[in-house]
């Protein structure tokens, strides 16, 4: 923002081109995740058939003009399976980062902001991370049982107490500021506090956790989606199309090989967006090369 | 240092117990009777019912977790509903697996992180630098069971190199044959969890080389190579060590995965398998397993910062 502040010389097209120079990541980043939300958004055009359509005839038929990812053991257009499933893995993602967003971030807040409450409630938070998260997230898949809504609770339970230590954390920052101190002099109430004060400034940590609890949900679904304790086999996300893909690896790789270029795809997108608005938000890096 | 070990390890006691506790209300609260997933759907009420009681199902939650958890303490994790033999049992011989694929994942990761982290950090900006990072953020991305297909594909079936699934243990084939089974895997986890040291190495090495004790080094005329082995690594182990110990934690969990792509009969495979039979006393045995493993990974890496730190002191 300074840098354009300081250059109102410059004509846009210019600054976009610099803005674009200089924030490779966020740009690169950000046409990544927009090409594969149209994509879930225009799925029927996009996609050149249904993607339970069976061709028994055409079984197993490897990558060609007129499938481009081939076809599987029930004859069914795999690019077209992996553009459908592209709007179940994105609305997993966006739901799971939402849903840690309001409950980590509701943790975080009440932690961060009365002490009183920090350590029981950190400590629950902690207690949900001294496991690692595919193993949460398999035990709640199995206490719940394997659904679409199932999984989004699974992984928001999973990856919630990762949002609410970065809300806590910059809470802890904000409220000792000057500024809030004043606010608090002038008689702000406590919402009035956190509404005006306290949240619109320790937002930036918390935007950029969330691209990347966005980008972990993706990979979280189609992890448990292809151990078989995911979303039912009979939706197509990335992680079933990967799963059932898996048992003809021997005759027929590109079931396994070309739908994991979408996993990579969306979430090197959002780590790169993720990495990029940190690098812009960072004092100590703006205004400099981003590397 | 005893008296510190003695501290950390009755500090563990409450988290193995939240564990515990955890896994126990949210493995009852799971649809579906673990008895009648046993007997099939044809066994009379009757037959269920003693089933129930010889299972001590019949107890109320907190009578039954009380007595699965004071067994746990002592090693007992109780029986297998499925396999008819004790879990503990089922996850020692499971363990060999497993904990080969984990310290290969983690010898891997460390010997590209490190190295990459070594690089980056002392080039800043080069072109190394931003290949080796850009190397960092594809293993942040790339999903762990479909790198390590592909890898499945490029040495298994078209190269023919190495086995694409299955074990064989130290005591069958001796331990290269046992390690062969699992080289894939471990290079799959191992580049996966290396992006994480490689970043961490980075920020830490760059840190150090701006310090004075440095200069001081260089100023004092020893050479680049000691400088930055003897000076600044050393400096700079400490959160590299810390992610470490994290990346032994979640190559624990990554080999859950990879497990399932190679077909090892590992721990993990066998809570897989545990969760599709609703083999209740395995889940929880196992889970169980894996936060103690997590606890030790990361009380092993507190005893290190004493070794790298002689300033670090557990008195």
């Amino acid at each position: 923002m300074t840098d354009l502040a300081r250059t109102p010389q410059l004509s846009r097209a210019r600054l976009a081109v610099r803005f674009a120079n200089r924030r490779r990541g966020v740009v690169i980043g950000s046409f990544m995740v927009t090409t594969i939300v149209l994509v879930a958004i225009f799925a029927p055009w996009v996609a050149p058939s249904s993607p339970n359509a069976f061709d028994v005839v055409n079984r197993l038929q490897p990558p060609s003009t007129s499938a481009l990812f081939g076809t599987d053991d029930l004859g069914r257009d795999i690019f077209s399976r992996v553009v459908y499933g592209a709007r179940v893995s994105l609305a997993v993602g966006f739901l799971v980062s939402f849903a840690c967003l309001v409950v980590g971030g509701a943790f975080g807040l009440l932690a961060g902001f009365y002490r009183p409450l920090d350590g029981p409630l950190m400590r629950v938070m902690d207690g949900f991370m001294s496991f690692p998260n595919i193993v949460l997230a398999i035990l709640l898949m199995a206490t719940l049982g394997a659904s679409l809504e199932n999984i989004v609770i699974a992984l928001a339970i999973t990856y919630a107490p990762r949002m609410a230590r970065v809300v806590r954390s910059s809470v802890l920052q904000v409220r000792e500021l000057t500024y809030v101190e004043a606010a608090t002099a002038l008689g702000a109430r406590d919402a009035r506090l956190l509404a005006r004060h306290v949240v619109p400034n320790a937002l930036s940590p918390i935007i950029v956790q969330w691209t990347f609890i966005f980008a972990y949900a993706i990979l979280g679904e189609a992890s448990l989606s292809f151990l078989g304790v995911g979303v039912p086999p009979e939706i197509p996300t990335w992680g079933t199309i990967l799963n059932e893909g898996r048992v003809y690896i021997q005759r027929a790789a590109w079931l396994t090989v070309l739908p994991g270029f979408a996993i990579l795809w969306t979430v090197l997108g959002l780590n790169l967006l993720g990495d990029g608005i940190r690098d812009m938000m960072d004092p100590h890096l703006r205004g400099k090369e981003a590397s | 240092m005893t008296a510190f070990l003695a501290r950390r390890l009755l500090a563990a006691v409450p988290v193995v117990l939240v564990v515990g506790v955890t896994v126990f209300v949210l493995i009852n609260l799971a649809p579906g009777d673990p008895v009648q997933v046993m007997l099939g759907p044809d066994a009379r009420p009757e037959q269920v019912e003693r089933m129930r009681q010889n299972l001590g199902l019949d107890q109320p939650l907190p009578v039954q977790f009380g007595i699965w958890f004071s067994r746990a303490l002592v090693g007992d994790l109780g029986e297998s509903i499925f396999l008819r033999q004790p879990v503990t049992t089922a996850i020692l011989s499971r363990l060999e697996p497993t904990l080969l694929l984990t310290f290969g994942a983690v010898f891997v990761a460390v010997a590209i992180g490190v190295t990459a982290g070594l690089v980056s950090g002392l080039k800043r900006g080069s072109w190394a630098d931003q290949f080796f990072m850009f190397l960092a953020l594809l293993g942040v991305s790339i999903p762990e069971f479909w790198l390590a297909l592909n890898l499945v594909i490029l040495f298994g079936v078209e190269l023919r190199w190495l086995p694409v699934a299955g074990y064989v243990t130290i005591a069958e084939g001796g331990l290269w044959e046992a390690f062969r089974h699992v080289i894939l895997a471990a290079l799959a986890v191992g580049f996966i969890q290396s992006a994480l040291i490689a970043r961490m190495t980075r920020s830490s090495i760059i840190e150090v080389m701006s310090l004075d004790y440095v200069r001081t080094a260089h100023a004092k005329g020893l050479g680049r190579a000691k400088v930055i082995l003897k000076h600044a690594l050393r400096n700079a182990l400490i959160p590299i060590v810390t992610v470490i110990g994290l990346v032994f934690a979640l190559s624990l969990g990554g080999a859950i995965v990879v497990e399932i792509v190679f077909s090892i009969p590992g721990v993990g495979r066998l809570l897989i398998e545990s969760v599709g039979r609703r083999d209740y006393p395995v889940i929880q045995g196992v889970v169980l397993y894996i936060a103690l493993a997590y606890v030790l990974a990361n009380l092993l890496v507190d005893m290190t910062y004493a070794v790298i730190d002689p300033r670090i002191r557990y008195d």
